[in-house]
């Protein structure tokens, strides 16, 4: 028992060294501002660290994390979201912004305006290329319920993007 | 579909700021120490070290005493010698636990009839309220997010969180008290304060840098600082401070935090992250007059 728990912790953090920019990323989209993005993702991190013993098989780390990081980013805004200055625009001193990514501007900006469940998906899937299977695993809905939502999100994209519908 | 590739260039283009290496870091060598140990560390600030000579144990003896024994208090401030010196003792200590947590809390309270020491203990007392109520607010909200990721009670209460309030004398005679007041987290160290309180009781007032370096204090202060990075900079290549650009030091000012050392020399305070990566943790500046 002990020696799988050591390999577990290893991987962790091995995991979590290697992905944190991906983390932070994540964040950043949930929560708009640089300092609460740092803080959502130690705190995920701190928590992960300290919870690692939960986690029944090693295969299931990459989601189980991604679901603490999530919980902690909803909880993060709830808590702090009179504090948190609501950036409609991009702010571009966070980026390294290219000319070129002009035409995907609305589209992120609309993306980053979704209610959580649509965001989630959308986000995982499209920008972290991860499995519906994934994403149903991290947000701990059904595979079909992930479809679903899937669909409706992008439904909800374009009608935004043709202005039929406000986000 | 190139909207969604540039949306998803965006995406990846968002800045990853160097901190977070640091922070993630951090959390790592917290974590791995209390693997070696199994225990939660304990909160990071040093106790001042008392030197062991025969007087100053003599001292600390009747602090001790002092704290727990009102009558004994209202005697030793008659004593001679003995009863000048104590001007920073315990108001109270206590310690409540429940199955969630332990809350450690010792507050001082400045023993003296000037009008600005009554401001501060009044303060402390406020400051320190405000601290636990917040701080056990957070450690309720970390435990609703643990039990619904999957955790259970028991493995909550194993955690043995605490959260402690407690000072650290730095300088004090019969007219003069340096004192810092702080509290921390076991689990969490963003919440953590330091207060800082220097008290000129003759005279009472608080004590300001001007005070101890004279109407040019910013400019002392600021070239020493200086000074001293560099000086720590060239001591270990790991060493490292923000720059200007990065929000680095550029000048102190009279909120500038401080205490006053054994030496009665200034030393200036900056919290971790202030003026410098969170690796390089609190720093301190003594400016030696000159």
């Amino acid at each position: 028992m002990k020696v799988l728990g050591e390999s577990v912790y290893a991987q962790l953090t091995e995991y979590i060294t290697g992905s944190q920019n991906s983390f932070y990323r994540l964040a950043y989209s949930y929560l708009g501002n640089r300092e609460a993005a740092l803080d959502a993702v130690q705190n995920s991190v701190c928590k992960a660290l300290e919870n690692y013993q939960s986690i029944r098989n090693p295969e299931f780390l990459k989601t189980w994390f991604y679901r603490v990081l999530a919980n902690e980013c909803i909880a993060y805004r709830k808590k702090y979201q009179r504090d948190l200055p609501l950036e409609e625009k991009l702010v571009q001193k966070d980026f390294y912004y290219q000319k070129e990514f002009e035409a995907g501007l609305n589209l992120y900006e609309k993306v980053n305006r979704l209610p959580d469940k649509f965001k989630t998906i959308i986000i995982l899937h499209y920008y972290e290329d991860m499995t519906l299977k994934e994403i149903s695993e991290i947000t701990n809905v059904n595979l079909n319920t992930v479809k679903t939502r899937l669909y409706a999100g992008i439904k909800k994209l374009q009608k935004a993007m043709k202005g039929e519908e406000l986000l | 579909m190139k909207e969604l590739d540039m949306a998803k260039k965006i995406y990846q283009n968002i800045k990853v700021p160097a901190e977070l290496n640091e922070r993630i870091n951090k959390e790592l060598k917290k974590s791995e120490s209390n693997q070696n140990t199994g225990t939660v560390k304990k909160a990071v600030h040093s106790r001042l070290k008392i030197c062991i000579t025969a007087a100053a144990a003599c001292i600390a003896l009747f602090i001790t005493a002092l704290n727990t024994n009102a009558v004994f208090a209202e005697n030793a401030k008659r004593l001679p010698v003995i009863g000048q010196v104590a001007k920073v003792l315990t108001l109270r200590s206590y310690e409540e636990t429940d199955k969630d947590k332990t809350i450690k809390v010792t507050l001082p309270e400045v023993a003296s009839e000037a009008s600005v020491a009554e401001q501060i203990n009044k303060l402390i007392e406020e400051k320190s309220k405000t601290y636990t109520k917040e701080a056990a607010e957070r450690v309720q909200e970390y435990k609703d997010a643990f039990l619904e990721t999957g955790g259970t009670e028991e493995e909550f209460s194993k955690k043995n969180i605490k959260i402690k309030v407690d000072y650290d004398i730095k300088y004090q005679d019969t007219d003069l008290v340096s004192f810092v007041l702080y509290g921390a987290e076991s689990w969490v160290s963003a919440y953590d304060f330091n207060t800082f309180f220097n008290i000129d009781l003759k005279n009472d007032t608080e004590v300001t840098l001007r005070d101890l370096l004279g109407p040019d204090y910013i400019e002392i202060a600021n070239q020493s600082i200086k000074e001293q990075m560099k000086q720590r900079l060239a001591e270990n290549p790991d060493n490292m401070y923000f720059t200007t650009e990065e929000g680095g030091f550029t000048s102190i000012d009279s909120h500038t935090k401080f205490y006053i050392n054994e030496k009665k020399n200034p030393v200036i305070v900056f919290d971790k992250y202030e003026v410098a990566p969170g690796s390089m943790g609190i720093q301190e500046f003594e400016i030696i007059k000159k």
